[in-house]
């Protein structure tokens, strides 16, 4: 199996999050509209209701948690936008790093300072969307990242070496 | 560097181009440029040999240690 270059397994992953990218772009607009029609529109609240209520006994728990968020404040529901924004910044950030780093390896740059960089960079943009999501295992994957990090700074070091060996 | 390679020099004196030193010792037209300029990290006994084979010289004909370059 071909891992770096052309028609390879970095090739297919470069692709997967080009497409990864404006479907979150796309889902997160869906999303901000979807969310504010719930919020702001009382139509679409009674429809929910209603609909809720229609099967009672089976949607008890959904219905109990629906009319507990109807009684949150307004500007408390309000909230989840900017917490939604943060969250899909940091996602398509990690994604773009990611994006160019398969994008290197489509090329064959494997490597270079540059992709240290990068790794760096995602790693720190993961430390925060894992505290922010509440996702502490991913903490787990930033160590990870963290000393993927420091062998590609080592490879890229040796591989300086062998370049500027004649 | 405190190395200084002196290609340059041995190279006009025996009248020959880079492109064709490369040539004579199978290596690229960059390598050796960078092997010239004294940007080279490391140099292969191997190629050593093949210029000094050439160029007929010595390798301290092609590179001399100098203290007062960094």
């Amino acid at each position: 199996m071909k891992y770096f270059g052309k028609r390879s397994v970095s090739s297919v992953i470069s692709i997967l999050l080009n497409v990864s990218w404006y479907l979150i772009l796309v889902l997160a607009v869906v999303g901000v509209i979807a969310i504010s029609a719930i919020i702001f529109s009382p139509q679409i609240q009674n429809f929910i209701s209603s609909e809720m209520a229609k099967d009672a006994v089976k949607n008890a728990k959904d219905l109990a948690e629906w009319n507990e968020f109807m009684s949150v404040p307004l500007f408390v529901k309000m909230l989840i936008f900017p917490y939604g924004i943060a969250v899909v910044t940091f996602l398509l950030l990690i994604i773009r790093k990611s994006r160019s780093l398969f994008e290197n390896f489509r090329n064959d740059v494997v490597f270079n300072t540059g992709n240290v960089r990068i790794i760096a960079d995602a790693n720190k943009l993961l430390i925060v969307f894992s505290i922010i999501t509440f996702n502490f295992s991913g903490l787990f994957t930033c160590v990870l990242l963290l000393m993927l990090g420091e062998i590609f700074k080592n490879a890229s070091a040796l591989q300086e070496e062998h370049d500027l060996t004649v | 560097m405190s190395i200084v390679f002196r290609l340059d020099r041995v190279m006009a004196d025996r009248k020959i181009s880079l492109g064709e030193l490369a040539k004579r010792i199978d290596l690229t037209d960059s390598n050796l440029s960078i092997l010239k300029t004294g940007k080279a990290k490391a140099v292969r006994v191997e190629t050593l040999n093949s210029i000094c084979r050439e160029l007929n010289c010595q390798p301290g004909d092609i590179m001399e240690y100098n203290q007062d370059e960094k």
